[in-house]
């Protein structure tokens, strides 16, 4: 009696170990994270899909081309590859002067690919879906046409920027 | 130009190196047949100026610009103020690169053909002919 109680607790524990496991999947799956890359721009905090981001290049220096649109400063030479600049500050409000030294991320998306001046990079991390929110209705400006989504993460926002729709407003 | 087994290369090519408003560029030495100091008193016609044709907003800070001697295809000559010459270089084609893809057709139009990459600077090559609207 003894053994055969033993004997179907074990099965028991084991049940509940399968349940366990199981409902672990489906909470996996319910939480579906996607991996951003947090920037600052401005003073405020923005983000870009992890997976649009190739490189953070620091202490770039920025060759000028004469007479292109003030979003648009210049070359950088990255590792003997010349690829363009983006002063995404233009469309945020921020209007930023580019210094002799930048920090620049490097951004391709379906055929786009350019560097793109930010501050400071604030964090790597993976998010859960559920964490991101529809841009805000009061958002106004050029910002408003390539914001994907707002992110409310740990007490913190940012705001999610679609590389592909960057893309086509800087396009020539 | 050399032509092998029915591949033509331009390369090496002579460019001659200048200085802009601070901006370093490079233009294919066959298109220029001459230099010499600008004086706007030579009693000759009016020099095109360089900044002007390539959309800078302000004059040359420079306070001896170098005129060209531009050498059109069609035997025509025309000048063209171009500031601070630096030097004339040969480059293979291992040093030159085409412009970014979100740059290219803006630059293009403006006679901005490409980069040449020479001891760590880059240089923008420019069609002076084009730019003179030739």
């Amino acid at each position: 009696m003894v053994s055969g109680h033993d004997s179907r607790r074990g099965e028991d524990i084991l049940d509940e170990v399968r349940r366990t496991h199981q409902s672990k999947e489906v909470v996996n799956v319910e939480e579906e994270k996607v991996k951003i890359v947090i920037v600052s721009i401005g003073g405020k905090a923005y983000a870009f899909h992890g997976c649009d981001i190739k490189e953070i290049i620091s202490d770039c220096d920025i060759h000028p081309v004469p007479s292109l649109p003030d979003f648009l400063p210049g070359l950088i030479n990255v590792r003997g590859d010349i690829e363009s600049v983006v002063n995404i500050a233009f469309f945020l409000g921020g209007g930023r002067e580019t210094g002799d030294k930048s920090l620049i991320v490097m951004a391709e998306k379906e055929g786009f690919r350019s560097g793109i001046i930010i501050d400071a990079v604030e964090d790597v991390a993976d998010i859960p879906k559920s964490a991101l929110h529809p841009p805000l209705s009061t958002l106004d400006g050029p910002a408003r046409e390539f914001v994907e989504a707002e992110i409310h993460m740990d007490g913190r926002t940012a705001t999610l920027l679609d590389i592909g729709k960057l893309a086509g407003k800087v396009t020539l | 130009m050399i032509e092998t087994a029915g591949y033509r290369t331009f390369f090496p090519i002579k460019v001659l190196l200048f200085r802009f408003g601070g901006v370093h560029f490079g233009v294919d030495a066959d298109q220029v047949a001459s230099t010499s100091v600008y004086r706007a008193d030579d009693g000759a016609d009016e020099p095109l100026w360089f900044h002007r044709e390539a959309g800078y907003q302000t004059g040359p800070a420079t306070t001896a610009p170098v005129v060209a001697i531009l050498r059109g295809g069609d035997g025509s000559s025309s000048r063209m103020v171009i500031g601070d010459i630096e030097d004339i270089v040969v480059a293979e084609v291992e040093h030159v690169r085409p412009m970014p893809s979100l740059v290219e057709p803006y630059a293009l139009r403006k006679g901005m053909w490409g980069v040449l990459l020479r001891e760590g600077r880059v240089y923008i090559l420019v069609d002076l002919n084009r730019l003179a609207g030739r």
